[in-house]
């Protein structure tokens, strides 16, 4: 039975050689020989695939283990709490965070903060969630969005109240009034905290974002695309809205936010760990109080430490400098701004969800210790 | 007891193409619902298949999935024709004009090593943030493998098979078509079916500057606003179609050259 199924005879007799009749000449022996063989081999095959079976199933075993093991290791705090990763954004607004990591303020509160710099909040926040840091910070855009999709964070402190970002519009484009942004090419960089200041700008100018024509560029490819006449204008936070305006000097025209935008660049954790580790999180923010008080004694030095960390130049944040005040804490003002951006952001994904208590999401505890005076969050 | 024809079945079952060749994606996307669903880590992240299925069902219905591929099928298309053409002329010159190997070629080979991604900056500068500058970068992407393979098959041509087409009154394009060309169609479906991938991730990097629709462009916008469900389908969706890209080629390849025999076992 088997023989028919695996090994076909007819196989066989289409190579075996010809007689004298001009017949096929079946070699029996041979025959039974070689059907053996093809037997064996077929029995070969299907041990190999049982063999690649087992080995799939050991692999998906292991894998599921080794997540546990991991996610284990973190849920008990086995590894070495005094030893913290800092996720910083390439920003002017986390002075307080160069600072304190500069001179050492971190150190003399017994913690080992490790800095890892990221090109964007966002990719810095993306370190925090995924638990390959243990704190970072970024204006408080990116963290309303995280929230909102569910993601358990507190914000531990505020460091950086500032209105950094602004409009920037080319004169020769017809741009001189907020009016005139009507029909004109703009650019932003959507969910950040110039996407948020472009529709409330718009919104303040009885406009709407069909009123102009949107692309999205990367910060630095708008300074370009400005320059070069591909858009007319856009959205943007410092430096990249200086830049600009140093290379087209008074063909420019800047919108500042005014009363529309007041921005907080935020501390953030993840609440498993606030939890479990209270007294770091008191540490860290020892060390953010003391950066401030540095960085009102000794503005110069402050600066050379964010020009070196940015990688700007220290005239260009000499002119920025007085546009961030540099203060750490936590306020009911922080609610209120969360909850207008979710309200902009549950607008423009069409959700119907209610907002959350933001109040859920700001650990006070930390900060009120370390001031000590007891946050109000209350409205 | 399970019988003996029923073990044939199965038997045959197994050596279906369809079923060996979705067996690991089925594995795959089985053992991944399996751990979102133990939430064994941040499904906010990384979310399940059931949770992306769910997303793609919005965008499907919102019709947001197919302007993205509208948008996207475009840019890739022109960008793909575009490259391989001058990817073809390149490899024809610089395969048969010593001189040109040697000057062009080289300059070709140092571009080549050029990451679409990083031409970004430049290109906005030469062809500002429009569809022009995205159909470019596509065809950077795309011209360079498909150069090279292109390149060398017209070189590889045997001296013996020019000398029996020239013994027979070929001359100039007479040489090209009948057989520089059909020589080095092996050597450029290769290429072209590299260019195919190249494409696309150039066209990842073109949508990422300058676009407010596309698939890659989806996966950028999704980020930003944590919409990692959207983001999926965006990636899930880039793969797919570079998958069935290669396949259209393949037929394609078959149909119009029903004597090339050079797919790889993964095409079997």
């Amino acid at each position: 039975m088997m023989v028919d199924f695996l090994y076909r005879p007819e196989h066989f007799e289409m190579n075996a050689p010809f007689n004298e009749q001009g017949e096929r000449a079946i070699d029996t022996a041979s025959y039974l020989r070689e059907a053996t063989g093809v037997i064996s081999m077929e029995r070969k095959r299907h041990g190999r695939a049982k063999v690649w079976l087992v080995a799939f199933i050991l692999v998906a075993c292991a894998l599921v283990a080794l997540v546990v093991y991991v996610r284990n290791g973190q849920r008990n705090g086995s590894t070495d709490v005094t030893k913290i990763t800092y996720a910083m954004p390439v920003t002017v607004a986390a002075i307080p965070a160069y600072v304190a990591a500069e001179k050492g303020f971190w150190t003399d509160e017994g913690l080992d903060v490790r800095p890892e710099m990221f090109s964007a909040g966002r990719l810095a926040l993306d370190a925090l969630l995924a638990q390959n840091a243990e704190v970072m910070s970024v204006s408080e855009t990116p963290l309303m969005h995280a929230i909102l999709q569910g993601n358990k964070i507190y914000i531990v402190a505020t460091v950086t109240d500032h209105q950094e970002v602004k409009f920037i519009g080319r004169r020769d484009k017809g741009i001189a009034d907020p009016k005139d942004l009507r029909g004109k090419r703009i650019a932003t960089l959507p969910g950040t905290n110039s996407d948020y200041f472009m529709y409330e700008f718009l919104k303040a100018s009885g406009m709407d974002i069909g009123d102009v024509k949107v692309t999205n560029l990367s910060p630095p490819d708008m300074v370009t695309a400005l320059v070069q006449g591909n858009i007319d204008g856009y959205f943007a936070w410092e430096p990249h809205v200086s830049y600009a305006r140093k290379q087209l000097g008074d063909n420019v025209v800047v919108f500042g936010p005014s009363e529309l935008y007041h921005g907080r660049h935020c501390v953030a954790m993840n609440q498993d760990f606030v939890r479990a580790h209270p007294e770091v999180v008191e540490k860290l923010i020892r060390g953010l109080v003391r950066a401030e008080e540095y960085v009102k004694a000794h503005p110069e030095e402050s600066m050379a430490i964010v020009a070196k960390r940015t990688g700007m130049e220290v005239d260009a944040l000499k002119a920025l400098w007085p546009e961030y005040k540099v203060r750490v804490g936590l306020d009911k003002d922080l609610t209120q701004i969360l909850d207008r951006e979710g309200k902009w952001a549950r607008g423009i994904n069409k959700s119907p969800e209610p907002l959350p208590d933001w109040r859920q999401f700001l650990y006070p505890d930390a900060i009120g210790r370390v001031r000590g005076v007891p946050v109000n969050l209350e409205p | 007891m399970i019988n003996e024809s029923f073990k044939r079945r199965l038997f045959w079952i197994g050596q279906s193409k369809i079923v060996r060749g979705t067996s690991a994606f089925v594995a795959v996307i089985v053992l991944w619902e399996f751990l979102s669903s133990l939430r064994l880590y941040n499904t906010l992240l990384f979310p399940g298949p059931r949770r992306i299925a769910m997303a793609f069902s919005d965008m499907f219905v919102s019709g947001e999935w197919f302007g993205d591929l509208r948008d996207s099928g475009v840019r890739y298309s022109l960008g793909f024709v575009l490259g391989s053409v001058i990817g073809v002329g390149l490899g024809t010159l610089t395969g048969r004009i010593p001189v040109l190997r040697d000057t062009l070629g080289v300059l070709l080979n140092y571009m080549r090593s050029t990451p679409s991604v990083a031409l970004i900056p430049l290109v906005i500068v030469w062809f500002g943030i429009g569809e022009e500058a995205k159909v470019f970068v596509v065809a950077w992407g795309v011209t360079f493998p498909v150069w090279v393979n292109t390149h060398s098959g017209i070189a590889e041509v045997e001296k013996e098979y020019v000398w029996a087409a020239r013994s027979l009154g070929a001359e100039g394009s007479d040489l090209y078509w009948e057989v520089y060309l059909p020589r080095a169609v092996p050597f450029v479906i290769a290429g072209t079916r590299i260019a195919i991938a190249t494409g696309f991730f150039s066209l990842a990097a073109a949508e990422m500057a300058g676009a407010f629709g596309g698939v890659a462009f989806r996966i950028f916008h999704s980020h930003q606003m944590f919409r990692t469900d959207k983001m999926m389908v965006g990636i899930l969706t880039i793969g797919a179609l570079g998958v069935l890209c290669d396949r259209l080629f393949v037929s394609l390849t078959g149909w119009l050259l029903p004597w090339w025999r050079g797919e790889s076992q993964l095409d079997k």
